[in-house]
């Protein structure tokens, strides 16, 4: 079983791409241990090859599969297929057309595919399938005999919903699109994929709704992810830069989710969406930045509260934009516009302290990023008892020794909690990097620095654009229908319209004529 | 080092350097500020020079923060240091005093929260154009400052210390502002009013007056002592001829003017009840509405003014019952107008015998026959206001009289 | 370069802008004239000597969808005599944009940042503004369109404050017309010329999605600014009363710097210079992208973004110097010296394109009926 390792003949010390290049040229010929050579050999003997060698009738094959990917006993049930029930069928395997009669005749697995290189070969058993090599027979059949090794499907920690579904997606791709198809129970659910990444190979997928989304758009998307030409894709994660229009913003330009109530209201949108094997994030495009402002338990909630909330988080966002660089910029420059009790208060806090406000702000913003960055790393159990007693504890001590002031420290903890706010996690990094900007600016020129800065942050989100639709719509470019799902929510009798830019297909959600209207009072309609 | 890079280290070192270096153009640390809460101008007669006293706000004292590190200013541990402070100094215009008020200040000086404006009689009888000029001009004060004048020592004043407050200057602050109920002896204005009725052609105003009153109290002692008196008292008021005040007016003088140009909501006087000799009766009034009618033509013109006020009683201990509309009260309510009318007229005499026309006749005739006042304006101050006949009508409305309807009768009469 | 298009709303809210910011932050009905406390109805007035002017350089460019003045003016005149015209027009741009920017940073220097030198309050809008016409004008009309409704909530927040106290302030508004029509149309000149401004919309127009409209649309923005500028004006008078309202530089600002609600609330004119500062970004970034666009096209270039770096230096530049001070500034609003020129700048360009437009209709018309 060549479980020792030789040094392989073909040239010690190739390059991957040469390889790679090789393996892929190599096709799998009608010599069974000619194949079965080039095959151990191409892997280096790894360890987990197993191994089965058998004769049908007079034909020697052999299956290939990888040690634990394989379910347990689906060598023994291929192999039962084609020695036992070829005998007792009467159906014998040709040479040179086994394989063939097998596929056909012989074999009960699910999904049987035919490779012919060496590459593809292994690609697939790599994911669990069991290669099938007959004598006389060129290629090799692939058989789906995936163990699922998954994770359990569980609410992910990230995007918490209080009265949404609990189910999010995992590494599998077929767990994750099977999710999505369980929502969506139409034929045009349609499910694309390419495989991407050349020494990963990874699945990746596109779904639309076929007559929702524009046809322009699905094939733009498609054509950008076709053209990714790299190493490796892990996640989705790797397939957002490439695909993005503007690639030095800090802005997010797809929406990444692990919840698959998320992804069908996108779909059902217009929007596209992107999943890949191995990674739990689903991208959507095009995304829009109230897209970001929304959490499923806006809807879930009577109109007042669900609207309220929305408009809390919109404005929480700007503050935790906007905030530090005011404070600076108001006390240092415009203490006029500052009650007079309260510029009072800020004095004496500050009676005493080195450094300029400016300072004291930035660091107390960057002591605050080191702990959220410090407890994320530490086990879940510790990391956030870190985070909230050390950020008290360094708060207070500092004040105590006379190095900051209440005030900013105040400020500091205010803008957290606003930014914690962000449902997106992506668009509060965001923000977190031009906080400091903002703050910078604001020490320098005041409240004109900090509207300097905003105008700057507008004309850049006003150019973005994600496969061609505009970042701030329904902002700007304004499409007053739009704008109920934006900042504030209504009912659901209310949503009648569609997205404009992305859904403009089929506009008509629901027909009007859905709120509900007061009914008759059964009481009154017995007397 | 390429020029591209070399510009954008240049930028960074920049916008470095304005993060931590003070010097950055108009930023100032607000420890490095002192707050002045209240400022008084005086004049110097000898020296033609202005005077400037400023109270100023002291952060340490007034603020209770557990986290200023009270060892660096070294001993005296708590109390010691007043919540303010006072200084004072002189220059040729009032722009230059305040610039010399440097020379004695730790601080750079912060004005835009002073709140209150005193003048000192000498300066106002002299003139208050300058100062007036300074507060529009410049951008740190505002127009929303109260003035007054200062009956008695200006110095005095601003030193004084006023008992539950914090500081002199909030003390004069709370007493000028919260003037809700003393509104109609005091009126309650803002400089910008004060600049934009003055501006008016045929109109002049009239300033607050506080009155300083000898506590008795020796300098300023450390906190601790609890100071029961209260060094100043508001009522009454200064009349202006442009810039000048030529005089003052007292308490109920004021509340003639204010019955037509103020504000009267809860003003309250004294008059004598119709039944029986010496019962008094105390009215309040809530509200007013004074109109000023230009009648006849050009050459026969006359003013007319209709006030008519309402109010409630608010003390009565004599005989008649309040309970239902007689001739009971139908007589208060004409002595209470009678009452109102008085002071309106002790008001006008008042005006006329400084000739300043505070309650705006002229204005009226500019504001309805423009023409009218042209040929007028140049005669108006020195001799047609002050022999104005002025039709006044007054009226009284008595509304409520409070909880009870009669007085507790002694006993069977 | 693929052509960009702006909606017709879009170009609505960016005139309005224009026109309201200037009127409202230097009040010219006001300060300009001594129409003293007859300035609103000089507001009102002012909105037909106003519309008469939109009409006549506005309509020429109706005749000539999808141009803009630099290139119908060469059609009309010739190729050199027609780049003469659309650089006058240019220049236009540039000078305006130039005040208008100084003005501004006068005014922060004045009343908030005092040690600040000039130049980097003026670059910092330049900077921002040639960013943003850098960016393409769709850009622009987005910021706009986010803009406005923030821009109409502030100036209407600093209209309403005052209102609980105004009706004692009324009076100042007497006596009407008491010194006849002469002072209302005097105040109503400078603001009735401002409408050079709308020149912008020789360029813009063809960027419309609906050319056809995009005369209405500005006259629309015309009457929509009038709108807000008369009780802006009111309310200014009244509170500050006219003699001082005409002796401030920037009487609404002073005008919301009087009020207070509160103890708390004292001085809310931040809102308004906030205000003020987002509608002159829009206005700035529309004034280059014309002045881009123009002269990208006289000079013959494809494109018009090269030319953004340096216009914005000289524009910078010309903006320090305009004025040697802010008495000079003050100076160049007053209808002696501002009605002349602006009037020259518009009728010497366009009654030179309607003369040779109508020319050639006459010529035309003899040679078709032949």
């Amino acid at each position: 079983m060549g479980k020792n390792r030789r040094t392989l003949t073909r040239g010690a010390d190739e390059d991957i791409s040469v390889l790679q290049a090789a393996a892929a040229r190599e096709k799998l010929g009608k010599n069974l241990d000619a194949n079965l050579k080039k095959i151990q050999e191409a892997a280096g003997f790894s360890y987990d090859i197993s191994l089965r060698r058998f004769t049908a009738g007079d034909l020697p094959g052999a299956l290939l599969f990888l040690d634990g990917l394989t379910e347990r006993r689906s060598a023994e049930e291929i192999v039962r297929s084609l020695i036992v029930d070829s005998k007792r069928l009467k159906i014998p395997l040709e040479r040179g057309r086994g394989l063939e009669i097998a596929r056909e005749k012989l074999l009960t697995s699910d999904e049987i595919i035919s490779v012919d290189n060496l590459a593809d070969l292994f690609a697939s058993i790599s994911r669990g399938g069991t290669a099938l090599l007959l004598d006389g027979s060129p290629g090799a059949l692939i058989c789906d005999t995936r163990s699922p090794k998954v994770r359990e499907v569980s609410e992910p920690n990230n995007e918490i919903a209080i009265r949404g579904p609990r189910d999010g997606f995992v590494e599998n791709l077929q767990v994750n699109t099977s999710l999505i198809r369980l929502r969506l129970p139409i034929p045009q659910l349609w499910i694309e994929t390419m495989t991407l990444g050349r020494l990963s190979r990874t699945e990746v997928a596109l779904l639309y709704i076929k007559g929702l989304a524009r046809d322009k758009l699905v094939r733009e998307v498609r054509s950008r992810l076709q053209q990714i030409d790299v190493d490796s894709i892990l996640g989705t994660g790797y397939i957002e830069d490439f695909i993005k229009d503007n690639p030095y913003t800090p802005f997010p330009i797809t929406f990444r989710t692990e919840r698959p109530d998320k992804v069908t209201g996108a779909l059902l949108e217009g929007r596209l969406a992107i999943m890949t094997g191995g990674s739990p994030f689903a991208l959507i495009v095009p995304t829009e930045l109230p897209m970001f402002l929304q959490a499923p338990d806006d809807y879930f909630e009577p109109l007042p509260v669900g609207a309220f909330i929305r408009v809390l988080r919109f404005a929480a966002m700007i503050i935790s934009l906007i905030l530090p660089g005011v404070y600076v910029g108001v006390v240092n420059f415009h203490p006029e516009l500052l009650p007079t009790t309260l510029f009072l208060r800020i004095i004496s806090y500050r009676e005493g302290v080195p450094f300029p406000l400016v300072f004291e702000m930035l660091l107390l913003e960057l002591i605050f990023e080191l702990l959220r960055e410090a407890g994320l790393r530490l086990p879940p159990a510790i990391g956030s008892a870190i985070s909230i007693v050390g950020a008290l504890i360094l708060g207070d001590a500092a004040i105590r020794a006379g190095l900051v002031s209440p005030g900013v420290v105040i400020i500091v903890a205010l803008t957290a909690i606003a930014g914690f706010t962000t449902p997106s996690f992506s668009l509060g990094i965001a923000f977190r990097l031009l906080r400091f900007t903002y703050t910078i600016l604001g020490a320098i020129f005041g409240l004109f620095g900090v509207q300097f800065a905003l105008l700057l942050t507008i004309i850049h989100l006003c150019s973005l654009r994600t496969v061609g639709m505009p970042y701030l719509s329904p902002l700007a470019p304004l499409i007053l229908s739009d704008l109920k799902d934006s900042i504030i929510t209504v009912w659901w009798w209310g949503m009648r319209t569609r997205p404009k830019l992305v859904g403009g297909r089929e506009p008509l959600r629901q027909p009007s004529g859905q709120k509900p209207a007061a009914g008759q009072d059964p009481e009154e309609e017995r007397s | 080092m390429p020029l591209k890079h070399k510009a954008l280290m240049l930028l960074l070192v920049a916008l470095l350097a304005g993060v931590f270096c003070s010097g950055c153009w108009s930023r100032r640390e607000p420890e490095l500020l002192s707050l002045v809460l209240a400022v008084g101008f005086d004049y110097d007669e000898e020296e033609d020079l202005y005077q400037v006293f400023a109270q100023v706000a002291n952060p340490i004292a007034s603020g209770t923060s557990g986290g200023s590190s009270s060892d660096g200013s070294g001993g005296g541990g708590g109390g010691g240091k007043k919540p303010y402070a006072t200084m004072e100094a002189k220059g040729h215009t009032p722009f230059e005093a305040i610039r010399n008020l440097i020379q004695v200040s730790t601080r750079e000086l912060f004005w835009a929260h002073c709140r209150v404006l005193l003048f000192s009689e000498s300066l106002a009888r002299k003139g208050i154009k300058e100062v007036l000029d300074l507060f529009e001009r410049e951008r740190q004060f505002r127009l929303i400052v109260k003035p007054v004048v200062v009956d008695g020592d200006l110095r005095k004043l601003m030193e004084a210390d006023f008992p539950l407050e914090e500081s002199g200057a909030r003390g004069l602050d709370r007493l000028i502002v919260t003037t809700r109920f003393a509104r109609s002896i005091f009126p309650e204005i803002n400089l910008n009013e004060f600049m934009v009725n003055l501006a008016q052609p045929g109109r002049e105003m009239v300033m607050g007056r506080i009155e300083v009153l000898d506590t008795g109290q020796s300098g300023s002692e450390g906190g601790g002592e609890s100071v029961s008196t209260v060094p100043a008292r508001i009522g009454g008021g200064a009349l202006f001829r442009g810039g000048r005040m030529v005089g003052w007016a007292t308490a109920k003088q004021i509340q003639g003017w204010t019955y037509v140009a103020g504000r009267a909501f809860r003003s309250n006087f004294v008059i004598e009840s119709p039944l029986g000799k010496g019962n008094r009766v105390s009215i309040e009034v809530l509200g007013h509405d004074a109109r000023m009618k230009l009648r006849g033509n050009e050459d026969n013109w006359r003013i007319e003014l209709e006030v008519k006020l309402h109010g409630r009683i608010t003390d009565y201990s004599g005989p008649g019952d309040l309970g239902s509309e007689s001739e009971f009260t139908r007589s208060l309510e004409r002595r209470a107008a009678a009452a109102a009318r008085n002071r309106i007229e002790a008001m006008l005499s008042r005006a006329q015998e400084l000739k300043s026309d505070v309650f705006g006749f002229g204005n009226l005739i500019y504001r309805k026959r423009p023409q009218l006042w042209k040929k007028l304006a140049p005669d108006w101050e020195e001799k047609i206001f002050p022999e104005l006949a002025v039709d006044l009508k007054v009226e009284f409305k008595l509304l409520r009289p409070g909880l009870v309807k009669e007085y507790l009768p002694e006993g069977p009469s | 370069m693929p052509r960009e298009k702006i909606a017709n709303r879009q170009l609505y809210f960016m005139l309005f802008l224009i026109r309201c910011n200037v009127a409202v932050a230097l009040l010219p009905v006001l300060t300009t004239a001594d129409a003293l406390q007859d300035a609103w109805i000089s507001a009102i007035v002012q909105f037909f000597p106003a519309l008469l002017l939109l009409l006549f350089f506005g309509s020429l460019g109706q005749r000539f969808v999808g141009l803009t003045v630099a290139q119908y003016s060469e059609k009309l005149l010739g190729r050199w005599a027609g780049k003469g015209v659309a650089l006058v027009i240019a220049w236009a741009f540039l000078h305006m944009a130039a005040v208008e920017v100084r003005a501004y940073a006068d005014m922060l220097i004045t009343a908030f940042l005092p040690d600040t030198p000039l130049v980097f309050l003026i670059g910092a809008m330049v900077i921002a503004s040639a960013t943003a016409a850098h960016a393409g004008i769709e850009v622009i009309a987005r910021a706009a369109d986010l803009l406005f409704p923030v821009y109409l909530l502030m100036i209407i927040s600093s209209l309403l404050i005052p209102l609980p106290q105004l009706q004692g302030f009324l009076v100042n508004l007497e006596p009407v017309l008491a010194r006849g029509a002469g002072p209302v149309l005097r105040g109503a000149a400078t603001p009735a010329l401002f409408t050079v401004q709308y020149l912008v919309l020789t360029v813009l127009a063809p960027t419309v999605n609906e050319p056809k409209r995009a005369l209405r649309t500005a006259i629309w923005a015309l009457v929509g600014a009038t709108v807000i500028l008369i009780p802006v004006a009111v309310i200014t008078v009244a509170i500050l009363g006219p003699q001082l309202g005409t002796r401030a530089a920037f009487p609404f600002f002073s005008m919301v710097r009087v009020i207070a609600i509160s103890e708390f609330f004292e001085r809310i004119e931040a809102l308004a210079v906030f205000a003020w500062g987002l509608g002159l970004f829009i206005e700035l970034a529309v004034y280059l992208y014309c002045g881009g666009r123009a002269l990208s096209q006289i000079l013959g270039m494809p494109d018009y973004r090269p030319l953004i770096l340096p216009m914005a230096v000289i524009w910078t530049a010309f903006g320090s110097h305009v004025t040697r001070n802010m008495f000079q500034l003050m100076d160049f609003f007053k209808p002696h010296f501002f009605v002349p020129y602006a009037l020259a700048l518009v009728v010497v360009p366009f009654g030179l394109l309607w003369m040779a437009y109508l020319l050639r209709r006459l010529l035309r018309g003899r040679s078709g009926a032949s």
